[in-house]
């Protein structure tokens, strides 16, 4: 990363008499949640350097989308962070709602929260679960996360009949009603997920190995943090207040009750405390959102193919990976002139080498565990 | 298929080939001839052992993964026969009419000869364990002595394999192992002094017979101690570091498939059953006679054989440096105390009831030394459940209060 | 809410730093001449109206005859953001000053820029492809890669 080159070469030579390996973790690698490299140089078990290769799924969702109408980009959305389509979503809509100045019913903003929330809790437990089997824990703690997850995608299926891509929302709303039964079934869900979390944090905080592998570990200074750009719980855990939800709310936010956790250190074991602690958040707000909502229309009417005016818009939401953010390029035709996607996971990654660095093998694979990046948002 | 006539020839081959020149010519160990050492009888005997040790392996490859299953909220493999049981077969078949892939880089002789060199010592240590009540091939009077000392020959192959596979996985794997290897046999040999000490035998069966009261309520610290160094010694979860799957593959074995692959998994179990077989004989009490005493040893066995599959299930892994910390500066020096402390007691002891030296400890001197050994296994325990985190664990766990509302 | 630092404010505050730093003189954007870039990057981060400790979100757009980088601030103590515009004119080798030293979090994003756009920063510790491989023709997201 900084200073790759030169540091790669320097350091090859030699450190104390010894010879440096230059390890390929990756691209087919059991532990880089996807196609990923990471360009490790070791000295022992040491890690001297750490250079990620990136690109082993750039689908150029950015061209594509440039020749797509506004309403069909919301399907390549969903394949950026595919374990968290529904944020995507909003991150997207969010962004053509200001260019296009569409206000969309209080009750569709409801689902939205709804859906984003729910969608929050499926991606940290993907996070936690790969993180402890990654941490050697075979699948166990992975298989309970999903067994959680399953049953939020079953929501999402109720809902919109997708379980991964969703494409859900839409411009001036979404694109269906709850069904019938649905507050039966998140209300259950809710009761039963928050016992589970007690029985994750029995598991997994009181673990004499996991302690010892994760605190202390690369330990990230908040300035450092702001300075490299991180957001999300990687930024919180760092001990940083920063959260779009509350700062800068959008949606129905500043009218919900919740707390934002924080970490002290942002240690390996802060990353991992401050995304239990979120979604036993997002458990309380998903509960505030089913008390409140109202009833009324779920969706603007708006045209099918909708025509911005020229001009340019930024929408951002506080996705489960950090700040989701699309840059909407428009001029005045059906398709976007340009989009950009600020997507967390990428730019975390600006902290990879200088967490690595200095630790051992082992924990690389902890550290960006922690990261919590996605390669499809990665390589996008 | 070739490898696998190779292998089965070597195996069949080799093993009595071994144990005749030890059991002939080499003057410096001492065994007990027994009927079943005789002629055809041996090899009858031989075949029959080596044939149920092959078939325990396959069917704990099916056990291990339907009982973690169950911890994983999975059902696991039931499909091949009833309940799946098949399983171990399917994959051994699948694994064993696999191109034999050997990398091109790699030194084929050492790559082809790594497995046998892993597989060898675990079969060679099933020589002297009574699996059943008075038949062992060879009634060594240093059983115990002889197990630690085969089966630490088995890092000879893991750096074997990690070394000629040509691949940087592998030798991570390999150094790691070694050195996790050369660590963990420290403390296991000075727990297994302590049971020596009691039973004043090296040879299993012996020392099996001098359990008036069963050696784990004699020696809980040895017998935890016995217990995760085998885990290390055997690989398994939490200390499987050199075969990594989340950090280097599968250690030293990444470049191996086919029937070599077969071999080398097929060790790990064997050598989990022989391990929890010896742990079992030396703390689980008497063996039983007649057909009634195996079901009870295996009974045992698989109690030790269950601990090894939870820990796999449920635990995750421990970094190489707190590997060897937990080795080095925990578990060796409870050794040495643990050794002293138990010579003292058996002094004491010989000298109110008056025992020989060389002489076994009768039940009232052992019960004895029970009582005093339980009293100080309590204040352990006591004693680390104040202190918070072991060697590098300095840091106590923190919990995070959400933070105040209104930020703005 | 996030304040977003209207231009007016913002180029009244600058021009206690500099005399002409304005690009162009529009109402909607603020546009800073990319020879200043780097000048200006410096006031925004350390002095205290601004206090734009993040690098948000760096952007280009091709509009065929010029590049528009878009830098977004953000200003976490604050809670104050301001988003500003550097133009680059010429297709061939278009080139600006990198924002690292001031932004380590630009570090990935201006590579991305390199890799995707083809406009080289100078300065920056890396400058390498990121997603694609070296020796691959062309830059994707302008607009005449077809």
């Amino acid at each position: 990363m900084s200073q790759g080159n030169e540091s790669m070469n320097e350091s090859e030579k030699n450190i104390g008499g010894t010879e440096s390996v230059l390890l390929n973790l990756g691209p087919q690698h059991p532990s880089t949640h996807g196609v990923f490299r990471l360009r490790t140089l070791l000295d022992g078990e040491e890690v001297v350097d750490v250079e990620p290769i990136l690109g082993y799924l750039h689908r150029g969702s950015s061209k594509l989308a440039e020749e797509r109408s506004y309403t069909q980009i919301i399907t390549l959305t969903d394949r950026l962070d595919y374990l968290a389509g529904m944020s995507n979503n909003l991150a997207y809509i969010s962004a053509l709602e200001k260019l296009t100045d569409v206000e969309p019913p209080e009750r569709a903003r409801y689902l939205r929260v709804i859906m984003v929330e729910l969608m929050r809790i499926a991606s940290h437990l993907m996070g936690i679960g790969f993180l402890i089997n990654d941490l050697g824990a075979w699948i166990t703690p992975l298989m309970h996360m999903f067994r959680e997850r399953e049953k939020i995608l079953d929501l999402f299926e109720m809902v919109c009949g997708a379980r991964i891509t969703f494409s859900y929302m839409r411009l001036g709303g979404v694109s269906h009603d709850l069904p019938e039964g649905f507050e039966k079934s998140i209300a259950e869900f809710l009761d039963d997920f928050e016992k589970k979390i007690e029985e994750y944090e029995n598991l997994l905080l009181g673990n004499e190995i996991i302690l010892s592998r994760m605190v202390g570990v690369a330990p990230l200074a908040g300035e450092r943090a702001i300075n490299c750009s991180i957001t999300g719980p990687n930024l919180r855990a760092s001990g940083v207040d920063w959260d779009l939800r509350k700062q800068d709310p959008y949606e129905i936010y500043d009218q919900l009750d919740f707390s934002v956790p924080l970490g002290e250190n942002g240690d390996n074991w802060d990353r991992m405390v401050v995304r239990i602690e979120e979604m036993k958040e997002s458990v309380h707000i998903l509960r505030q959102c089913m008390d409140k909502l109202p009833q009324g229309p779920y969706r603007a009417d708006t045209d099918f193919f909708v025509r911005p005016p020229e001009g340019e818009a930024y929408g951002m939401v506080e996705a489960p990976k950090g700040e989701l953010g699309f840059y909407l390029v428009s001029d005045g035709s059906i398709a976007p002139y340009r989009m950009g996607i600020r997507s967390p996971s990428f730019i975390n990654l600006t902290v990879l080498r200088e967490l690595c660095v200095g630790w051992k093998l082992a924990d690389i694979i902890v550290n960006f565990g922690t990261l919590d990046i996605n390669v499809g948002e990665v390589d996008r | 298929m070739q490898m696998l006539l190779f292998n089965m020839v070597v195996l069949i081959l080799v093993t009595p080939i071994l144990l005749l020149i030890y059991a002939n010519k080499e003057p410096l160990i001492q065994y007990t001839s027994q009927d079943v050492f005789n002629g055809i009888n041996f090899f009858i005997g031989l075949f029959i052992l080596i044939s149920f040790l092959l078939f325990v392996t396959t069917m704990l490859t099916y056990v291990e993964r339907r009982l973690v299953a169950r911890m994983q909220n999975r059902i696991g493999p039931n499909r091949v026969g009833p309940f799946g049981v098949l399983q171990g077969f399917a994959d051994l078949i699948k694994l064993i009419t696999k191109e034999d892939l050997i990398p091109t880089l790699a030194n084929r002789n050492i790559f082809s000869l790594a497995p046998i060199l892993i597989m060898s010592p675990v079969l060679l240590m099933f020589a002297v364990i009574p699996i059943l009540p008075g038949f062992t091939i060879a009634d060594l009077d240093i059983g115990i002595f002889y197990v630690v000392a085969i089966t630490s020959l088995g890092s000879l192959g893991v750096f074997a394999a990690g070394w000629a596979s040509n691949s940087k996985y592998s030798l991570y794997g390999a150094v790691r192992g070694v050195a996790q290897l050369v660590s963990y046999e420290v403390p296991l040999v000075l727990s297994i002094c302590t049971i020596v000490l009691l039973s004043g035998s090296l040879n299993l069966i012996e020392i099996a017979e001098a359990q008036e009261i069963p050696f784990i309520l004699v020696q809980p610290v040895a017998f935890l101690i016995i217990l995760f160094s085998v885990a290390a010694e055997l690989n398994r979860t939490p200390f499987d570091i050199n075969e990594a799957d989340s950090e280097i593959v599968a250690g030293f074995h990444t470049e191996y498939s086919g029937t070599k692959f077969a071999l080398i998994y097929g060790t790990e179990y064997l050598a989990a059953f022989g391990w929890s077989l010896v742990i079992a004989i030396l703390f689980f009490g008497h063996l039983g006679p007649g057909i009634g005493g195996f079901l009870m040893l295996m009974a045992k066995t698989s109690i030790i054989l269950f601990l090894f599959f939870w820990f796999r299930g449920t635990w995750p892994r421990v970094r190489i440096d707190q590997i060897l910390a937990i080795a080095w500066k925990i578990m060796f020096p409870l050794a040495t105390i643990n050794i002293i402390i138990t010579a003292g007691e058996i002094l004491f002891v010989q000298s109110i009831f008056n025992i020989n030296p060389g002489n076994a400890l009768g039940l009232q001197p052992l019960a004895i030394i029970t009582i005093i050994n339980i009293i100080l296994f309590a204040g352990l325990l006591v004693i680390l459940s104040f202190v918070k985190g072991l060697g590098q664990f300095d840091k106590g766990p923190k919990r995070y209060v959400p933070d105040i509302e209104g930020v703005n | 809410m996030t304040l977003e630092l209207s231009r007016q404010y913002v180029v009244s505050l600058l021009t206690k730093h500099f005399e002409d730093v304005i690009d162009l003189d529009t109402e909607k954007h603020l546009y800073i001449k990319a020879e200043n870039l780097h000048d200006v990057c410096l006031i925004f981060k350390d002095e205290p109206e601004f206090k734009m400790d993040m690098l948000r979100y760096l952007d280009c757009v091709d509009y065929i005859d010029h590049f528009e980088l878009r830098y977004a601030l953000l200003s976490l103590s604050n809670n104050q953001s301001l988003t500003f515009k550097v133009r680059l004119w010429g297709r061939d080798d278009p080139e600006v000053a990198s924002v690292v030293d001031v932004w380590e979090g630009a570090n990935l994003q201006e590579r991305e820029i390199y890799d995707l756009m083809g406009i080289g920063f100078i300065n920056h510790p890396n400058m390498k492809r990121i997603f694609l491989w070296e020796g691959f023709p062309g830059h994707p997201l302008r607009k005449d890669f077809l």
